[in-house]
């Protein structure tokens, strides 16, 4: 069982105000797209749930426990997300990369023969197993997205936090990202938690939406509860026509700048 | 899926390790021979088969005497070779750890500052407190607090410089530049006022080595190496960012720390015998991951001994050359930094174009 509960969460970068009093629920089996305009504190929010950044006010709670107390250790075989770095001139491979989502599970020196398998099947399953050699610096947009849903899966988390799965991707890749991300997280009965700026993509697979802005939550719910013209033009700045298609979800046609 | 068993993960990661394995073995038999060739070279000439008799009958399974004056010969020679590999050891090392922390693969030891600020340190406490020349903690102590500060001066300087792997690199070669210029200045007051060698220091030299500089570098090099091993597996995590490292359980800040801490014992108690040699640090981790990859659990025992046998060979050819021009003693620091600034450029080149 996997829960999250936020209560009146604050977080300040200096003297800036990124989130200010943020309640919101999260339980497994759900994918929660958080959206908003650029500088609402979607990011901000992730990192505040990965435990990067220690909030001002407010609690994080995971299963019940203040999310402060559970060691690095712990969390580390509950929760994974996809904020990295790949520094330039180390010739870092897909497999250095790989390798290190099951060191929380590993107790020797070495991995073993079980932590390359997860790894090979992760990599099956998101269709990279030839990349698995290949420099990290020199993928593709769509290729490195790909790896990265690998490595939330070989990490084998109840919880995962996506930055921006599609953002860079072409059409086909971001449909196939998201479709990834869907799998794993119905197969396993996962909590994904992602940031998106499509708000159509964010739509179609996303269970829950929660709508920031100014680092205050405008909207919490069903896709069309929350993507609605008033929500958009009060968040966004912008006058939109919304319809809905049966098979494509929500179908947003932008108007004009408010 | 697929049947073919050759293709799985596990049996390509484990053909991998073996290969590493042979690898690794194949550079501690060049170290060796390094090793053998340099206690062999030199104005009196003993014959490779000559040295490795005496070194068995020193272990006491054979019986041989190489005379007087190769036993002399030898021993000098036996103390200029351990502390030529364990610098070169300790330099590696150094650079491997601190291009990870860093992020950055232009970081190195001397281009940080680290080097020029262990000797400027030394040099203060010998002209402040003469005395301390004889104690080889009090040396190790002052020469590690120098290279630290040095470090810490770069890396707060990057900081204000917007903290991007160039402004680091510029940093470290104006902090650098300043502690090299002060040390320059009080190495002529510790020669000529207080009659001890320093001036040597300045170029980098293998010349003036004695027993004790053996046992000062041996220990800081086993402390280094081993804390280094221990942290080995985490750095795998560290190199893709803080944040990388935090998921995984591991403390990031923590890890820095004791990287940063490492670099500077392991550098500052080598410029405290040898001088200041640069360069190494920056060239062996970039040939060491072209042989046995980015896994840090074997990039730093073989970037340890790449580091080893790469110095004690350059020394051998600067004592061959310095004997055969009959010049005296030519500095080992200057041959590094001639091969190791073109390679500096060549990184610098790939990174400006990258």
């Amino acid at each position: 069982m996997v829960k999250i509960k936020i209560s009146n969460l604050s977080f300040n970068y200096d003297s800036v105000q990124a989130l200010k009093d943020v309640s919101v629920e999260f339980r497994e089996g759900e994918i929660v797209g958080i959206i908003g305009p650029n500088g609402a504190g979607k990011t901000t929010l992730l990192k505040c749930i990965a435990k990067l950044l220690k909030p001002h006010k407010g609690v994080i709670y995971l299963n019940g426990r203040k999310l402060w107390s559970i060691s690095n250790k712990e969390l580390a075989k509950i929760l994974a997300h996809t904020l990295f770095e790949v520094p330039k001139g180390f010739n870092l491979t897909v497999l250095d990369f790989l390798l290190t989502s099951r060191y929380p599970y590993s107790k020797g020196l070495w991995e073993t023969e079980e932590d390359l398998a997860v790894v090979e099947e992760a990599l099956t399953m998101v269709n990279a197993k030839h990349l698995v050699e290949r420099k990290m610096e020199e993928l593709s947009d769509g290729e490195l997205q790909r790896i990265i849903m690998a490595k939330l899966i070989a990490h084998q988390a109840k919880i995962l936090l996506v930055d921006e799965p599609t953002v860079h991707l072409d059409l086909k890749y971001q449909l196939e990202v998201l479709s990834i991300l869907r799998r794993i997280s119905k197969t396993k009965n996962i909590l994904t938690v992602m940031t998106m700026h499509d708000l159509r993509l964010a739509s179609i697979f996303s269970d829950k939406l929660v709508l920031l802005h100014e680092g205050k939550i405008i909207a919490i719910g069903k896709p069309q509860d929350v993507l609605t013209e008033e929500n958009i033009a009060k968040t966004y700045g912008v006058k939109v026509k919304i319809l809905k298609h049966p098979k494509a979800g929500l179908i947003i046609i932008p108007l004009s700048t408010l | 899926m697929t049947n073919n068993s050759v293709d799985r993960l596990h049996v390509k990661y484990r053909l991998k390790l073996k290969r590493i394995v042979i690898k690794i073995t194949l550079l501690t038999v060049v170290t060796f021979s390094v090793f053998i060739l340099s206690l062999s070279v030199g104005s009196v000439h003993i014959s490779f088969i000559d040295v490795l008799l005496a070194l068995l009958s020193k272990l006491g399974i054979v019986n041989y005497d190489l005379g007087s004056l190769g036993k002399v010969v030898l021993g000098i020679r036996f103390s200029r070779t351990m502390v030529a590999i364990l610098v070169g050891s300790s330099l590696a090392v150094s650079g491997v750890l601190i291009q990870t922390t860093t992020r950055n693969p232009l970081a190195e030891p001397f281009l940080l500052g680290l080097s020029s600020g262990a000797l400027m340190f030394l040099c203060i406490s010998l002209i402040i407190f003469p005395k301390i020349h004889m104690s080889s903690a009090a040396i190790m102590l002052i020469s590690f607090a120098g290279a630290l500060t040095a470090l810490l001066v770069t890396m707060t300087i990057s900081e204000f410089l917007g903290g991007t792997p160039l402004s680091l690199i510029l940093a470290g070669i104006a902090v650098s530049a300043m502690f090299a210029g002060v040390s320059q200045l009080l190495a002529f007051i510790v020669q000529f006022k207080l009659n001890i060698p320093f001036l040597i220091l300045l170029l980098g030299s293998f010349s003036n080595i004695v027993l004790t500089h053996v046992f000062i570098v041996s220990t800081s090099f086993t402390v280094g190496f081993i804390i280094a091993l221990v942290i080995s597996k985490k750095l795998n995590t560290l190199i893709f960012g803080d944040e990388h490292a935090s998921q995984l359980g591991y403390n990031p800040k923590v890890l820095r720390y004791i990287a940063i801490l490492t670099t500077s014992f392991l550098t500052g108690v080598a410029v405290s015998v040898s001088g200041l040699i640069g360069f190494i640090g920056l060239v062996v981790p970039h040939i060491s991951r072209l042989i046995v990859g980015n896994d840090h659990r074997v990039l730093i025992p073989s970037s340890a001994l790449i580091g080893g046998s790469l110095l004690c060979f350059s020394d051998v050819i600067v004592r061959y050359f310095s004997i055969q021009l009959r010049l005296g003693e030519l500095p080992v620091g200057a041959l590094m930094s001639i091969i190791g600034a073109p390679f500096f450029i060549y990184l610098l080149l790939k990174k400006m174009r990258g």
